[in-house]
């Protein structure tokens, strides 16, 4: 009886011990207990401000994303991500997350870029970008880590909240001291519920690169 | 209809898809075989290519 009640406790035991080292195992399906509060260790690695490429797809040409281990690990769609040559540091992507009421947890993503001249060419690609707002677009940012983040998804929203085109600004400028003269900043944006996602390491090589097919690139 | 079988590698993975106009996202492990023929259909590359010997013959 006594070694009954002895294996019983260690099985019990061990129990409780997985349940705290793995509590998503105890957890119903749906629910993820995966954001327990846990150490964060920062990597010893230099850090580069700022972002410096930007590809647009439409959302519904970018039909699937395909997300494992909280990151995006493959985008379905033909060659969704349409390069855009935007000005030298000009591109920026701002993802702001705010507290409403007590509860409720929204963020706010602001990318931004310049193109330059304006010209037919440009006028195309705005009205294109005017014309698929409507739909939304998911926007895959650069940034000056080298690290590849799609925006308009989340794992919360999933991809009911895409980017819309928040703003066109477009200004001759007064002469040749007015460095932004005759630039057009295009501002896409969005109000969701989640952080965005970063490419895997195999699909952020592949878009560092060059080569990868979830981006058009001639 | 031959049966979709998700790849080994891929099985941890969840698909965040658009169908129908509506978003989805589903845990490729829990997925049923509608769910897997939708994603099949959108073009996720996420199964098993058939086998090229398959002399199976369809009744």
């Amino acid at each position: 009886m006594k070694k009954l009640i002895y294996y019983l406790g260690v099985i019990i035991g061990s129990v409780m011990l997985a349940g705290m080292i793995f509590p998503e195992l105890f957890l119903p399906a749906g629910i993820t207990g995966a954001f327990a509060l846990a150490i964060f260790t920062q990597t010893c690695a230099k850090n580069v401000s700022g972002a410096s490429k930007v590809f647009i797809a439409e959302k519904s040409v970018a039909t699937a994303f395909t997300i494992t281990s909280g990151e995006i690990s493959a985008v379905t769609g033909t060659t969704p991500f349409m390069r855009v040559d935007a000005m030298q540091d000009s591109v920026s992507w701002q993802e702001l997350g705010e507290l409403v009421g007590l509860n409720n947890w929204k963020i706010t993503n602001t990318v931004e870029f310049d193109i330059m001249p304006p010209e037919t060419e440009t006028n195309t690609f705005l009205q294109a970008l005017i014309d698929g707002s409507p739909c939304g677009f998911f926007a895959l940012i650069v940034d000056g880590n080298s690290r590849c983040w799609v925006v308009g998804h989340n794992a919360t929203d999933i991809r009911e909240r895409a980017l819309r085109l928040g703003g066109q600004d477009h200004k001759t400028g007064k002469g040749l001291s007015e460095a932004e003269g005759n630039t057009i900043r295009i501002t896409l944006t969005n109000e969701c519920g989640g952080i965005a996602l970063p490419l895997d390491d195999t699909l952020n090589a592949a878009v560092l690169a060059g080569t990868s097919t979830i981006c058009k690139w001639s | 209809m031959a049966k979709l079988i998700v790849r080994k590698e891929k099985l941890d993975s969840e698909v965040a898809y658009s169908y129908n106009g509506s978003s989805y996202s589903v845990k490729l492990s829990e997925a049923t075989q509608e769910q897997l023929r939708i994603l099949d259909e959108i073009g996720v590359d996420v199964f098993e290519k058939p086998e090229k010997n398959d002399k199976s013959v369809k009744v």
